[in-house]
């Protein structure tokens, strides 16, 4: 083995136009996809999103065999796919994207932590600003890839195969709050994940401790607001808004635009959005405050 | 008809300048809390190798991150490359290289992803980080392995992976922090031979800190004594080890007792003869010729006949000392 190549020589290159931060995304995405069990998860959560193009599909077809007067219309208007049903493929598409975040950002700086790769990465041109940018658009585009896309595919079909020539007109604000309710809950269940994978360096129980804030808080959250219910019900609706997932799904409602359910507990919009928004500024101030290039021991 | 194209900037906006001095700090302090790491460095470098000595916990490191941006100065100022360590710390760390003490590698990835990655982040494009990173590693020897994980590598092969890293982006200047730890002998040896060879071979500036004396005396022809977070010592290492005192080791063919009584008796002193020989402090002014004529006296012959000069491990000592009796002197 040689102890030095002698042909080496220097660099004397340009400097790309890339921003620094894209490098860093591009990292995240391709760590993430190194793991199976992503893959996996990815590949299970595109079932419902078949099984939605094949319900729309099958329902179309239904109605165009009668034009709504017989047994088979009957059975076509009864099966109608309106923003009540996004809200419905969306709420499990939701759950998915919260495990696929789990998955990807759990390590994704605490293993940067943990092989002190931060030392490198710091010694490079990486702001703090652009490092976190970078790990959390990674981790965002991931999350909304996982709602958005099977959101817009549905979209897509319930209007190419639609009977109705006004489907479209009628459907048009869809994409818009799809977008809109997909950016929320990617940016907020990221944040989190992120906030988590730089306060514990284990992947797995950062993903446990993620985990077991947004459940255990819900089901905390909603044990008080039961109790709190019976004395005074308007103080247990906001109370209910502080649960990380009947917040998520509140906001969901809101932006949507589907009214709750009448057996559904009454949830407060706006202690929602000001928890979500609170958490996500928590995380912020945690991911600050953590990564940190050179762990300073005195 | 087709538009130019701008021209890019290019890498190393530090390295256009055409400046005299690599590195340059005026009392430059850093604080950890309420401890002072650094105390006041004040020191110019023109290029070459640099050592940079000192016992563990002497501020070495504390240094050269400061110096990188990733430490704020309490006080003071410095300039690297002409570039202004308190504004242009991003811009620095484009056109250094840092080669950290301690192993940091991502998981999962492999040498030339990482050093891709690293490529990038400084600034490459991804053809040209992919192209570098191969080419660094192929320098540092890991051609057979640079498409296994690093965390996979033994101790001597990550050091050369963090070598090759600090390499990627071809800087001007390059700080090794202790590039022999954990190193068996015949891999510091290899590792001692490409930091030596970045300087002598590639026009690299190399500031190496270590506490091993031979690694430094091996790579650099300059010398940097840290202590406490205060520089006691700097300057070439053949400066530093010349003695203050005029004195000659003399080898002769005879007897030596009978050339040491002749010495004696012209009013010099010697020592007691060792593997290099006696050594000679001549009276006055008197200079090599003495030495000469004692021997011609006594009926021997001059084998050898050198100046007196340091080891480095004595300048090291020394300077600790002085440095030391400053400090308790200064609290007095």
């Amino acid at each position: 083995m040689p102890i030095y190549d002698l042909t080496y020589e220097g660099f004397r290159g340009q400097r790309s136009r890339t921003p620094v931060w894209f490098p860093i995304l591009e990292n995240t995405i391709l760590l993430a996809f190194r793991n199976r069990t992503l893959f996996w998860t990815y590949l299970i959560g595109a079932v419902p999103t078949l099984i939605a193009i094949v319900y729309l599909y099958l329902r179309y077809q239904i109605q165009a065999m009668d034009s709504g007067s017989g047994f088979r219309g009957r059975m076509g208007a009864m099966f109608v796919f309106e923003i009540k049903s996004y809200f419905q493929f969306l709420s499990s598409q939701g759950v998915v994207a919260m495990i696929i975040a789990g998955i990807v950002g759990s390590a994704a700086i605490g293993n940067d932590r943990r092989g002190n790769a931060l030392e490198a990465i710091f010694a490079r041109p990486v702001t703090l600003g652009s490092y976190l940018l970078g790990r959390w658009l990674g981790l965002f585009v991931l999350v909304l890839g996982a709602t958005l896309i099977p959101a817009l595919t549905i979209w897509y079909f319930d209007n190419a195969l639609s009977l109705d020539p006004d489907r479209l007109s009628k459907t048009l604000s869809y994409p818009i709050r799809l977008a809109a309710w997909s950016i929320v809950h990617s940016t907020s269940v990221s944040l989190l994940v992120l906030a988590f994978s730089a306060l514990i360096s284990r992947g797995w129980v950062a993903l446990a401790g993620y985990a077991g804030f947004a459940f255990i808080t819900s089901g905390l959250i909603g044990a008080l607001a039961a109790a709190v219910n019976r004395a005074y019900e308007p103080a247990a609706v906001y109370l209910r808004g502080f649960g990380y997932v009947e917040a998520l799904f509140q906001i969901q409602h809101a932006i949507l635009g589907v009214p709750e359910n009448l057996h559904s507990l009454k949830t407060s919009t706006l202690t929602s959005a000001i928890w979500l928004a609170f958490l996500a500024l928590v995380s912020i101030g945690v991911l600050v405050r953590k990564v940190r290039p050179i762990e300073v021991v005195s | 008809m087709r538009p130019r194209r701008r021209a890019l900037p290019s890498l190393h906006p530090g390295a256009e300048h055409t400046c005299a001095l690599i590195l340059e700090l005026d009392r430059l302090c850093v604080d950890y809390g309420r401890f002072r790491a650094l105390h006041e460095m004040t020191l110019s470098f023109q290029g070459g190798a640099m050592g940079l000595l000192g016992p563990n916990g002497a501020g070495k490191s504390t240094m050269i991150r400061c110096i990188l941006g990733m430490l704020r100065p309490a006080a003071g100022s410095g300039r690297v490359l002409g570039l202004d360590i308190h504004r242009d710390g991003a811009e620095i760390r484009r056109s250094v290289g840092y080669m950290s003490e301690r192993d940091s590698f991502p998981q999962h990835l492999n040498a030339v992803q990482w050093l891709t990655f690293l490529g990038e982040l400084s600034g490459l494009t991804l053809v040209d980080a992919r192209t570098r990173a191969h080419e660094c590693l192929w320098f540092a020897g890991l051609e057979e392995a640079r498409y296994r994980a690093v965390e996979t590598f033994s101790v001597g092969m990550k050091q050369r992976v963090k070598l090759a890293a600090a390499l990627v982006h071809g800087p001007k200047l390059v700080f090794l922090d202790e590039p022999t730890n954990g190193l068996d002998p015949a891999g510091r040896r290899q590792m001692l031979e490409l930091c030596r060879a970045l300087n002598q071979q590639h026009g690299i500036h190399t500031i190496l800190a270590s506490h091993l004396l031979p690694d430094v005396e091996f790579v650099c022809s300059q010398v940097m004594v840290m202590s406490k977070g205060r520089l006691r010592a700097y300057g070439p290492i053949a400066d530093l080890k010349r003695s203050e005192r005029k004195a000659f080791v003399v080898r002769v063919a005879g007897s030596m007792e009978r050339f040491r009584a002749e010495v004696a008796q012209r009013g010099a002193s010697s020592s007691e003869p060792d593997r290099r020989g006696t050594i000679v402090e001549p009276p006055g002014d008197a200079g090599s010729e003495f030495v000469f004529a004692a021997a011609r006296a006594a009926g021997v012959a001059v084998l050898e006949l050198s100046a007196l000069q340091r080891s480095l491990e004595e300048v090291f000592l020394d300077s600790l000392r002085a440095g030391e009796l400053a400090d308790s002197g200064a609290a007095r």
